[in-house]
């Protein structure tokens, strides 16, 4: 069984939209940190990731969005988080990162995060 | 006039999994079901999973140096005991001796300047419940014990 899905797409600016599903804990983590590197190789640092479908995140998932974050900073790019649930927000607050990052709830608003 | 009689606590549960990463589902699922049914509302249920999970992790991948393709797997036991005011869950394993609580408290921006990103899962742990203890001894090996009060059940400290 699958615990942790993704899928790519690709608005018409060129940000991608990376869909994350399923559980993200220190058993699938890698997948994640594997798409990311792969969409980052590709100079593809422009990405809104979707979780409302993520039903679980430990300290290990959220450790990859903390690398992905910082390295798309780094180059110019930019992370932001769509559609997460209140289980999965309330993590990101318990460790003071709700207003690191940026969380929206529809693809309009996340897409004007990109300016 | 007597007392309403106490509703019989539910049994113990004992559960022996190898220490794989891929036991972690398994674990999650029984410790927040069983604290559901318990009586802990769904957001403090969610709370000792996560708690359990970061403390099992750490197991898997810290004392045992378990990565995800190796073939041995020792046995890791959680034991869970639903206690009148609190849930308690016991952690036990025969790796190396580590305790989380011998792990100062991160601060978190100071830890992003950084760029460190282990060490979040401690922190974590320790957030979501209320006492944490840990022992070890050569042939027990470590127990970690997490304990979370029902709501309105806490002990106020002297």
């Amino acid at each position: 069984m699958r615990r942790l899905e993704m899928t790519l797409g690709q608005f018409p600016n060129g940000v991608i939209l990376m869909t994350v599903k399923g559980f993200l804990d220190t058993d699938t983590y890698e997948d994640l940190e594997k798409q990311i590197n792969q969409l980052y190789a590709a100079k593809r640092f422009r990405v809104i990731a979707d979780l409302a479908e993520l039903r679980y995140i430990s300290s290990a998932g959220i450790g990859v969005f903390i690398a992905a974050f910082s390295e798309a900073q780094e180059n110019q790019g930019k992370l932001v988080i769509l559609n997460a649930n209140d289980k999965v927000k309330q993590v990101f607050e318990l460790l003071e990162l709700g207003e690191i990052f940026t969380f929206t709830t529809s693809r309009e608003e996340a897409l004007k995060a990109f300016g | 006039m007597n007392a309403a009689p106490t509703p019989p606590l539910p049994p113990s549960i004992t559960l022996c999994v190898p220490a794989r990463t891929d036991s972690l589902h398994l674990i999650r699922y029984v410790v927040l079901h069983g604290a559901i049914q318990f009586g802990f509302p769904e957001e403090d249920a969610a709370k000792i999973e996560m708690a359990t999970d970061e403390a099992c992790s750490n197991v898997i991948v810290h004392g045992y140096g378990v990565a995800r393709s190796d073939r041995n797997h020792p046995p890791l036991y959680i034991y869970i005991y639903f206690e009148p005011d609190r849930i308690l869950i016991r952690i036990v394993d025969k790796a190396k001796p580590f305790s989380p609580l011998s792990h100062g408290d991160v601060q978190i921006h100071e830890y992003l300047k950084q760029g460190k990103l282990g060490g979040l899962g401690i922190f974590i742990m320790k957030a979501l419940v209320d006492e944490i203890t840990h022992q070890y001894s050569e042939g027990e090996g470590n127990k970690l014990e997490l304990v979370k009060f029902l709501p309105g059940r806490r002990p106020r400290k002297s």
